[in-house]
């Protein structure tokens, strides 16, 4: 963890800023980690490819794992969530947005809960701005039974495909402010995600997960 | 025209805070929106909306520039508003901004129709247009403007024209050092130059302002030719349907005798 030492200037500071290390310096080697000692590759929880490094293990496989089939591992399952989907925040809300939400003039600038797709995977799906678009994921699969979130499409230049391992593949993305009360309301974009906590502090991997996109849906 | 606000768009980051502050200060509700396919919103001016930033997506060479600028009257020094205001209800401000004086308005709707900028909104309720003020109600007190008070980068700044200008120069030249090779001030001689001031890192087009703004011909025509002799033209339209007064009664009885 680099810091800054606020009793040094940064010139003192600058060979050694690790200042939680004893020795003000980063570790390679290190025995205090979970998975420790070296840091090696892994791919998110859920991903679209495996790991080209560590076949035999995708994800990290001392991860925090709450519920049992959460995520998508095989490939037959990556068919029906071909999509990346990312989460980020909008500078007008805040977190889940309890206060944000509440106040007129933030929603008229940042109204709807929305999911930004690239112009090419837009065309495929025949989805124009602003058109209603549902988010399938597997922690939506109850029963057999598929259910989704809706959202607003936003088709941007901002996202572009990505060739990963030699396959096109897609990301999109939405914030996830929105809940089911507040003056604005809208599906809560971190249903989709997988409740996956990383070995050490178990911050949850909302970041990068496997979705499907359909035109279409209700907004309730 | 003293005072001045320079907007630097490669400093803006888009958090609207000049957006939600015009609002605050001038005391105008928030609207009723939708989510359109862009972060800019609401998508229009209103009368409750004075200022916001307009979010605009440019590729080029496979280079993408997402691109923001915060938008509202221009105050130009060639005002259309006020060249084609019948009432001269639009005025000049001593500190060279343009501003309404609602008590005179009729609600013509001649300035927003006549905007090069298209900033002016109208209200079909009130009847009456809305615009930036320059909050001038803060500027004569010796404050800044509200947006230019909350902006957290120092993308908009407020001060003395003569200063501002030499100031967007000196940032036009460093940008182009560094690549920005369309970079450009905007405002400074646009529509006889206008109070809001502005830094682009490109072509005006890409940010959705217009490349050449003018103040429309047919409200030269009006502003300089047909409106000093206004009054003569009502008279006469007096004096021509009390003239042709009589010719409308034969109209009439003609009408009663079934003759036409």
């Amino acid at each position: 963890m680099p810091d800054f030492n606020a009793t040094l200037t940064p010139e003192e500071n600058k060979h050694n800023p690790f200042i939680m290390t004893g020795e003000g310096q980063a570790r390679l080697f290190t025995t205090s980690l979970n998975d420790s000692p070296l840091p090696i590759h892994y791919e998110p929880a859920e991903s679209p490819v495996g790991n080209i490094l560590y076949p035999q293990a995708t994800y990290n496989p001392i991860s925090q794992r709450f519920y049992a089939n959460h995520t998508v591992e095989t490939d037959k399952e990556r068919e029906n969530y071909p999509y990346i989907m990312t989460t980020y925040r909008v500078v007008e809300h805040y977190q889940s947005g309890i206060m944000t939400r509440n106040m007129p003039w933030l929603n008229e600038a940042m109204p709807e809960l929305f999911v930004e797709l690239d112009e090419e995977l837009a065309q495929t799906l025949n989805i124009s701005n602003g058109d209603v678009v549902t988010i399938e994921s597997k922690r939506l699969l109850k029963n057999g039974e598929q259910k989704g979130i809706v959202a607003k499409a936003c088709v941007t230049k901002r996202l572009k495909p990505m060739m990963i391992n030699g396959q096109k593949k897609h990301v999109v993305g939405m914030p996830f402010h929105w809940g089911y009360m507040g003056m604005s309301k809208g599906a809560v974009a971190n249903d989709l995600a997988p409740s996956v906590g990383d070995p050490n502090t178990t911050i949850p991997e909302f970041k990068a997960f496997l979705c499907n996109v359909k035109k279409g849906g209700n907004i309730a | 025209m003293n005072k001045t606000m320079l907007i630097d768009t490669s400093k803006c980051v888009a958090c609207r805070a000049c957006q939600t502050a015009c609002k605050q200060w001038n005391q105008l509700p928030a609207e009723q929106t939708t989510f359109s396919g862009s972060y800019e919103n609401p998508p229009a001016f209103t009368p409750n909306t004075w200022t916001k930033i307009a979010f605009r997506e440019h590729e080029e060479n496979d280079e993408l520039h997402w691109y923001f600028s915060k938008q509202g009257c221009m105050h130009c020094s060639d005002a259309a508003c006020m060249t084609v205001c019948p009432t001269g209800a639009i005025f000049r401000t001593s500190d060279g901004t343009v501003s309404i004086d609602k008590k005179k308005c009729i609600g013509c709707n001649y300035c927003a129709a006549n905007c090069p900028f298209e900033v002016i909104a109208f209200c079909r309720t009130t009847n009456m247009p809305d615009k930036c003020t320059f909050c001038e109600d803060r500027v004569a007190n010796g404050l800044q403007p509200a947006c230019a008070s909350v902006c957290p980068t120092g993308a908009i700044e407020y001060g003395l024209r003569t200063k501002l200008l030499t100031a967007a120069y000196d940032r036009v030249s460093k940008l182009q050092a560094g690549g920005k090779a369309n970079a450009s001030v905007y405002g400074a001689s646009e529509v006889g130059g206008t109070a809001m001031l502005y830094v682009l890192e490109d072509t005006p087009e890409y940010y959705g302002l217009p490349t050449n703004p003018q103040v429309p011909f047919t409200a030269r025509i009006w502003g300089h030719l047909f409106k000093p002799v206004r009054v003569l033209i009502l008279i006469a339209m007096a004096f021509g349907l009390w003239a042709n007064r009589k010719e409308s009664d034969e109209v009439q009885e003609a009408k009663e005798s079934n003759t036409i």
